[in-house]
């Protein structure tokens, strides 16, 4: 190892050497990839949904990090010519239009002309703003400033007090007052008991100057003008009086736009003069340089948005965005390997070739000029403001910027080594790691020098490589090792080393160590991997890092504790307090930063400078609360392509099961790192990870759902991240609702029920019905048996055997008929008319052998297909021949026809004189036998002269 | 007719004398309102609206007599409107006087669409109140359409409970009328 021992010289060359390298914000323009037209922008506005809204001459457009598409105003107006975007608390949009005329969203996100009584004004609208009543001011260039108020719009005009009515900008500041700017200053519009008020400010009230072109409305209190002339001032309200501060030497321009970053910025834009940064803690104001080589300059609108972006839409440039939590500086000369900032604030940046400062006062690095260019790689500011230079084999040295004064530390100072990786201290001593182990220095008084030596304890490391070391708040001495783990000196002397993780994996090469703001100690390894030391044993993160290829340099911490990580595509910053990982390479893409090993410290402002290949960046963590992840919100549910209204309806029918989720996750940092997480609760088992936005679903079967979305920025997710859901039901369909098979079961019981009942009347009918058969079977039989009528029978045949033998036989032989019709019909319940008509002229045979012809039967022509009952035509006959009189004068004569569907029997009445006794058996079994038959009844009519029975005739079921 | 008269008067001499100071003054004018309530709809009219326009200032005064509304439901519907709601005795007039917003050369015959800016007297109450207007000018004459609304709760009208489903809270008003130049000396 090579040693140096001496006193060297110095040569200050400070000054001398011109600027070697520029400062600049990251500006990145979207204006080129993006539809966004060209045109003459008016305004600038970011909705609750992360969205950018671009009002121009020729309409509206709406960026969402993806995409850039035009509002649908076509048709509201004859004309597109956009003058400002308002969104109310509802997140309701207004549009005015230069012409004069108002357009509002509805609910449906449709723009629609505001119809008013009053009439729209005929000026330009310049800017629209709802105070907390819910009162819309309208600003007008030309008209003053409209309000409207409980249904009515009101004018503030030349009459209220307004000395000009042209109106620059309105604002409503965080305590509700009412701003307006105008050529003739500022002014504040109120509503007093009823009565409206108009307060009016100019140069005499302490303005810097008359034409007050813009108005910002601080987000902390108060309210910052810009003007044509005279650049920017703040105004506050306090007790009634306007008072007025004025900052700085405006470096010129006129003021068209202003915008807080953070807390330590105000951003201004002029119309012609581009940017300028005013430092609010400094008080001055800035110019900040980019990387494009034409940087935005017709400046029409900033705009501060909810991830902590910048955005800057200008005539020329359209809209670009600048993260101004970084800030880069390139083109140095060398490599940085350390970076130390001491306590002047000043920062020194240790090269493979010399030292460069940048002094105090800012501007850009120089280079501190040694005698000889060391290689310096690591770098120390100890308490007596004294900077240490460790080299890499050339030693350690001591430099008093103050004094000019270059102390070599060697083998004369107790140092056995020559390449000091890694130096750190406090006031009771000087700690080295270097790669002929640990050196230990009780801190030198003021001037003096160290005497170092290897502490005991520190033999027992296992490697004399030593990368990196730090000192904790506890006064603990950390050392990172080459293959051995990280170790540490506890404040009585003794060691403690770590080589294993918690979760078993070896640690072994450990090459940053670091502090978070919750006093943990993390550290960086050879193998990609970050851990944390809690609760005695070294972790990873919760919530996974994603570095993927990118091979993690260096670690350390802003001053709210949370871990910076620098990477091969940049830098990454861990929070703490919410574990989410925001990766910001997008920025500095382009510069190409590539960081240096362990070349990270914190200035006194809170500034983090990490140091790079030929690169220095500054990162300035801010104060205010940001988004972390996308914004996500559902766009669109639509059922079969048609939008489904989902705000309202959660229920959807058996058929509406086709559907498709749209979901935006606007994350304007870095739009193509965003990553989607879905899950159809009660379908999907498991979550589906996506670029896409959309989720389709078809065929879903009935049941209860719920649709789960989360976005990423980083692509890991967790339980914290904002969750966007839908629940519906799709109902199942009509056969397989409860209340339909309820009503069904309901239904077949009452059929069966019906059915039972009506076999149980018929089987009982039919039971009466063979009882009335056996019964006139019986009647049939005992009549046909009757010896009256055998007896005459037998008498007739008596005197046909002797009179008319072959009579007697024709006789007998219609006997044998007709008795045995009357056995084979008595079974059946209906026979042919033809057959019984047959029976009946049977029966008439046998009875004119015995009234001759004083009974005459007259038959008409009978319909075919037809049927009676069995024997009841000749129990008709029967009963007539009963009941009357039948003699040589009064003969009886036996009328038998078809009417309508009936048979009609008659005769006339000729009673005998001894009335034979009636059963009246005969009728009731004819109705009875038809009561099943027929639904027609059975008709008797009977007049003096006649007997007319009617039976209904039954139709031939199978001539049918 | 008297305060008619005496309110031409003070319009008239509050305007500077001017050489060829050009006003126009009303040759015909009408007012209609319409209330149209769940229960009645009134309607009524007058034709005795008189007015001035003050070309070179751009300025405005119209008025109309209480009393002279007529074409009620009932003859004591009218009586009710003037002594009970109106109360025409203490208020015997309603008037609009103001400015136009928009400049408009009266010189050009055409038809403009106008805001006149003014205060709006009905029932003794003053509100300020912008009233969309349509001109037509033609040669020596003026035509104004205006149509417009009061709410009676701005007004200090009130109306007894039992009647309100028979009168409109808000009262759509129809305005017409005709003014012809006339120069003063």
């Amino acid at each position: 190892m090579k040693q140096l021992i001496g006193i060297w010289s110095i040569l200050l060359w400070a000054g001398v050497v011109s600027v070697v390298n520029a400062q600049y914000l990251s500006y990145d323009c979207i204006s080129e990839e993006s539809d966004l037209i060209e045109g003459n922008y008016s305004t600038l506005l970011q909705s609750f949904d992360g969205s950018l809204w671009v009002g121009a001459s020729a309409g509206c457009w709406k960026y969402d990090g993806e995409n850039t598409l035009p509002v649908p105003l076509n048709g509201v107006f004859n004309t597109l010519d956009i003058s400002a975007v308002y969104e109310d608390a509802e997140g309701k949009k207004w549009m005015g239009y230069s012409t004069g005329q108002v357009a509002y969203e509805d609910e449906l996100g449709q723009f629609l002309p505001w119809e008013i009584e009053e009439g729209w004004p005929q000026a330009r609208i310049t800017a629209m703003q709802k105070d907390s009543l819910g009162q819309l001011w309208i600003a007008t260039y030309g008209e003053g400033v409209y309000c409207y108020r409980k249904g009515r719009l009101y004018q503030f005009g030349k009459e209220e007090g307004l000395v000009s009515e042209d109106i620059y900008d309105l604002v409503i500041d965080q305590a509700g007052l009412v701003w307006a700017a105008n050529d003739a200053g500022i002014c504040l519009l109120s509503w007093q008991e009823g009565e409206k008020e108009v307060r009016s400010f100019s140069t005499t009230d302490g303005l810097p100057d008359n034409i007050v072109t813009h108005l910002f409305a601080d987000p902390d209190s108060g309210v910052w003008l810009g003007t044509y002339d005279a650049g920017i001032a703040y105004c506050q309200v306090k007790n009634n009086q306007l008072k007025v501060s004025l900052p700085d030497i405006w470096p010129g321009g006129v003021v068209s736009s202003i915008a807080k970053v953070d807390q330590g910025q105000l951003w201004v834009g002029t119309q012609e003069q581009g940017l300028h940064v005013f430092m609010l803690k400094e008080q001055k104001v800035i110019r900040q340089e980019t990387q494009l080589e034409h940087p935005p300059q017709r400046i029409v609108k900033l705009l501060f948005d909810q991830e902590g972006l910048l955005w800057i839409l200008s005539h020329d440039q359209g809209l670009c965005r600048v993260q101004a939590r970084l800030l880069n500086w390139d083109n140095l000369p060398v490599a940085t390997q350390a970076i130390a900032i001491d306590q002047q604030n000043q920062i020194w940046v240790g090269s493979q070739k010399g030292l460069y400062y940048r002094p105090a006062s800012g501007g850009a690095l120089v280079p501190y000029k040694l005698a000889e260019d060391l290689n310096i790689i690591s770098l120390h500011v100890d308490h007596h403001n004294r900077l240490w230079l460790g080299t890499f084999g050339e030693g350690l040295f001591i430099l008093d910027a103050e004094k000019l004064d270059l102390q070599e530390i060697g083998a004369a100072h107790g140092l056995g080594n020559g390449s000091i990786l890694s130096i750190s201290g406090d006031a009771n001593g000087i700690w080295l790691a270097t790669l002929g182990g640990v050196y230990y220095s009780p801190s030198p008084s003021a001037g003096g020098l160290p005497r170092f030596s290897r502490p005991e304890a520190t033999q027992s490391i296992g490697t004399d490589f030593l990368y990196c070391n730090h000192i904790d708040h506890a006064g603990n001495v950390w050392f990172g090792t080459d293959g051995h783990g990280v170790s540490y000196v506890q404040k009585d002397g003794t060691l403690k080393t770590f080589r294993t993780s918690k979760d078993g994996t070896s640690i072994n090469a450990v090459y940053a160590i670091t502090e978070d703001g919750r006093g943990r100690i993390w550290i960086s390894t050879n193998d990609q991997q970050l851990y944390y030391l809690e609760e005695g044993s070294f972790q990873k993160p919760k919530k996974p890092m994603a570095f993927g290829r990118n091979e993690v340099i260096g670690i350390g911490s802003d001053h709210f504790g949370n871990i910076l990580i620098t990477h091969q595509r940049g830098l990454m910053v861990y929070d703490v307090a919410t574990e989410e990982t925001i990766d910001y390479h997008h920025f500095y893409q382009e510069a190409g930063f590539s960081p240096a090993l362990n070349a990270v410290a914190t200035d006194k402002e809170g500034k983090v400078w990490l140091g790079g290949i030929r690169q220095l960046l500054c990162y300035t963590p801010f104060y205010g609360k940001y988004r972390q992840q996308p914004r996500l919100h559902l766009e669109q549910i639509s059922v079969y392509l048609d939008p489904l209204d989902f705000e309202n309806k959660t229920v959807l029918k058996a058929n509406e099961n086709n559907l498709i989720f749209s979901y935006q996750g606007v994350w304007l940092s870095d739009p193509e790192e965003v990553r989607f997480r879905y899950q159809l609760k009660g379908f999907d088992q498991d979550w589906i990870a996506t670029r896409d936005h959309q989720a389709v679903y078809s065929n879903l079967p009935p049941g209860r759902y719920e649709f789960v979305v989360t976005a990423s920025q980083n692509n890991q997710f967790s339980s914290s991240e904002q969750r966007v859901s839908y629940a519906f039901r799709i109902r199942p369909p009509l056969y397989l609702q409860g209340w339909f098979i309820g009503a069904s079961i309901l239904l077949v019981v009452l059929l069966g029920r019906y059915f039972l009942q009506k076999r149980e009347g018929r089987l009982q009918k039919e039971a009466l019905l063979l009882k009335d058969k056996v019964e006139s079977q019986y009647e049939t039989l005992k009549s046909q048996i009757n010896p009256h009528f055998l007896f005459n029978s037998f008498n007739t045949l008596v005197a046909l055997i002797e009179e008319n033998p072959k009579g007697a036989v024709t006789y007998v032989e219609k006997l044998a008929d007709f008795y045995r019709s009357i056995l084979q019909y008595r079974e059946q319940d209906a026979v042919n008319l033809s057959e019984e008509i047959q029976v009946v002229k049977d029966y008439h045979f046998l009875l004119t052998q015995r009234y001759q012809d004083h009974l005459q039967l007259d038959i008409a022509a009978l319909p075919q297909g037809k049927r009676v009952p069995p024997l009841v035509v000749q129990m008709l006959i029967e009963n007539a021949v009963k009941h009357n009189v039948i003699s040589r004068h009064h003969p009886l004569k036996i009328s038998i026809y078809t009417e309508a569907n009936y048979l009609v029997v008659e005769n006339a009445i000729q009673p005998k004189l001894t009335k034979q006794p009636s059963t009246g058996f005969g009728l009731q079994n004819i109705r009875n036998r038809y009561a099943l038959l027929s639904t027609l009844p059975v008709k008797l009519e009977q007049d003096e002269k006649f007997f007319r029975i009617s039976i209904p005739l039954v139709v031939d079921k199978l001539s049918q | 007719m008297r305060i008619l008269f005496f309110l031409f008067l003070t319009i008239v001499f509050l305007i500077p004398a001017q050489s060829q100071r050009e006003t126009w003054q009303t040759r015909e004018g009408k007012v209609n309102f319409l209330s149209d309530a769940p229960l009645e709809m009134i309607a009524a009219s007058s034709n005795e609206l008189r007015g001035v326009l003050d070309v070179e200032e751009n300025t405005f005064a119209f008025a109309v007599s209480i009393s002279s509304f007529d074409g009620f439901n009932s003859p004591l519907q009218r009586q009710h409107f003037n002594e009970n709601y109106l109360e025409s005795t203490l208020f015997p007039q309603t008037s609009f006087k103001g400015r136009i917003i928009e400049q408009v050369d009266f010189s050009n015959d055409g038809e403009y669409v106008i805001r006149a800016k003014g205060i709006l007297n009905v029932h003794g109450v003053e509100q300020e109140r912008i009233i969309k207007s349509t001109l037509v000018v033609k040669g020596n004459s003026i035509s104004i359409t205006s149509n417009f609304s009061v709410r009676l709760d701005e007004h200090n009208i009130t109306i007894p409970r039992i009647v309100n489903q028979k009168i409109a809270e808000v009262i759509q008003v129809e305005v017409a009328a005709v003014l012809i130049k006339r120069s003063n000396p």
